[in-house]
């Protein structure tokens, strides 16, 4: 069983502090951050203010603390990275020189919240192409006209709702659309609208068709 | 389409062109001008009024007559009804007692544009854009620098509308399924409303409705 892992100085090092903590917080805290590394956030895990509380809960200092958090979230993202089951992660855990006690606890937590971080790692997009966010219809029926009377073949209008989280790269057509408005760009949902006729429905009907032809024939 | 002012008052002035000839310049000059609406400048009227020879007054009265009696008989006759065109037309026309001659050239001019008048029709009316180029590819997800073994399939979506605006959109499964869904909802509502007799019903004027002309 390859060594997942790396003994360098800082690892050993966060395992010293993992050791000396008290045990009956630390589910707790590992639990804490394992929740902040599965929602979607950027930079440091604890706030400042977070940070100074921790420190004085918990009697560490910054280094002390800073260490043991990288530490602990390079368990876990490194777990996420095999897809570690519960047992191959305790014995990963074994060869490190964790005591009993806080290798029992690590399991325990990556038992109730493994999945579900891996899940999150599995979702999450660069940001370009756009997510579709959310898909609307609406069927027409045109009655009358200021050129036209009585047509009556009905209409289908569909909507895409779609994402584009800030800061990311987009093509400058994208950008365009979204000049001017009054909503701050992180909050938009961005809509493409368009609408069918019966024979035009058909036609995208027999394109969806084949894409799921596709779909099909990858998972058999 | 008798009871249209401008109508009324061009059938009153009919008798101010006495030649077919002339009859079959203003036809020609109303037909192109409802065929290409947005880009007919003024030019083809003037020199049609200058052709024609009559004055200010007489002139507008008979062109605007034309041209709305033209916009009625798209109107009344976009839809396929059951009785072939020249006959819907002419007794359509009826009503209206023009010299027969004229009557015919104008049967005959509409039935021979008939196809470019009922889709610059359908043109001017508001609408959305509609898909001009649907591009697609199904991709998989092997992994990531999180995650070693992904394996997530999702769709990526090129969309050409008909207003250039294209967008690139990327669907996961859970909404490539709920597409499906909906598609397959909207062809089943579109054919249930289309084989439906009350819809369906061949009707000249919407019922209760008979001052928007």
């Amino acid at each position: 069983m390859s060594k997942l892992f790396v003994d360098t100085r800082q690892f050993r090092a966060a395992i010293d502090v993992i050791n000396s903590f008290e045990i009956s917080k630390f589910t707790a805290f590992i639990r804490r951050i394992l929740t902040t590394l599965a929602s979607e956030r950027t930079g440091k895990i604890f706030s400042p203010e977070e940070e100074s509380r921790f420190m004085e809960l918990y009697q560490l200092t910054l280094d002390e603390l800073d260490t043991l958090t990288e530490g602990c979230s390079y368990i876990f993202e490194q777990a996420a990275y095999m897809s570690l089951k519960t047992k191959s992660f305790q014995n990963h855990l074994s060869t490190t020189s964790m005591n009993e006690d806080k290798i029992k606890v690590f399991v325990t937590v990556w038992e109730q919240g493994g999945e579900m971080y891996m899940e999150s790692l599995k979702n999450q997009q660069f940001g370009y192409p756009p997510l579709v966010k959310d898909i609307r219809w609406e069927l027409h029926l045109p009655l009358a006209s200021s050129s036209t009377k009585l047509d009556r073949a009905p209409k289908a209008q569909i909507e895409f709702a779609y994402d584009i989280p800030k800061n990311t790269i987009q093509p400058s057509s994208v950008q365009s659309q979204t000049i001017g408005s009054s909503v701050p760009l992180d909050k938009q949902l961005n809509r493409l609208l368009f609408e069918m006729n019966h024979k035009e429905l058909s036609a995208f009907a027999k394109q969806i068709e084949l894409i799921q032809g596709q779909l099909d024939s990858l998972s058999s | 389409m008798d009871r249209h002012p401008e109508i009324k008052r061009f059938i009153g002035m009919v008798g101010n062109i006495p030649q077919q000839k002339q009859w079959r310049e203003l036809l020609q000059t109303t037909l192109n001008h409802h065929r290409n609406r947005d880009t007919f400048g003024i030019e083809p009227i003037t020199k049609l009024r200058d052709s024609l020879g009559l004055s200010e007054d007489v002139f507008s009265a008979l062109y605007t007559g034309m041209f709305c009696l033209i916009g009625q008989m798209i109107r009344n006759h976009t839809r396929k009804g059951t009785v072939p065109l020249e006959t819907a037309l002419a007794e359509e026309l009826q009503p209206l007692a023009l010299p027969e001659k004229y009557a015919k050239e104008l049967i005959s001019g509409f039935t021979h544009y008939e196809k470019s008048l009922t889709s610059s029709a359908y043109a001017h009316i508001p609408h959305h854009p509609s898909i001009e180029q649907f591009r697609w590819r199904t991709e998989v997800t092997i992994s990531t620098s999180s995650v070693n073994r992904i394996l997530k399939p999702s769709i990526l979506i090129e969309l050409r509308l008909t207003n250039g605006r294209k967008q690139l959109l990327s669907l996961n499964m859970n909404q490539f399924h709920h597409l499906r869904y909906i598609v397959a909802v909207l062809l089943k509502q579109m054919a249930d409303i289309e084989n439906d007799e009350l819809i369906n019903r061949d009707v000249k004027i919407l019922p209760g409705v008979t001052e928007i002309v």
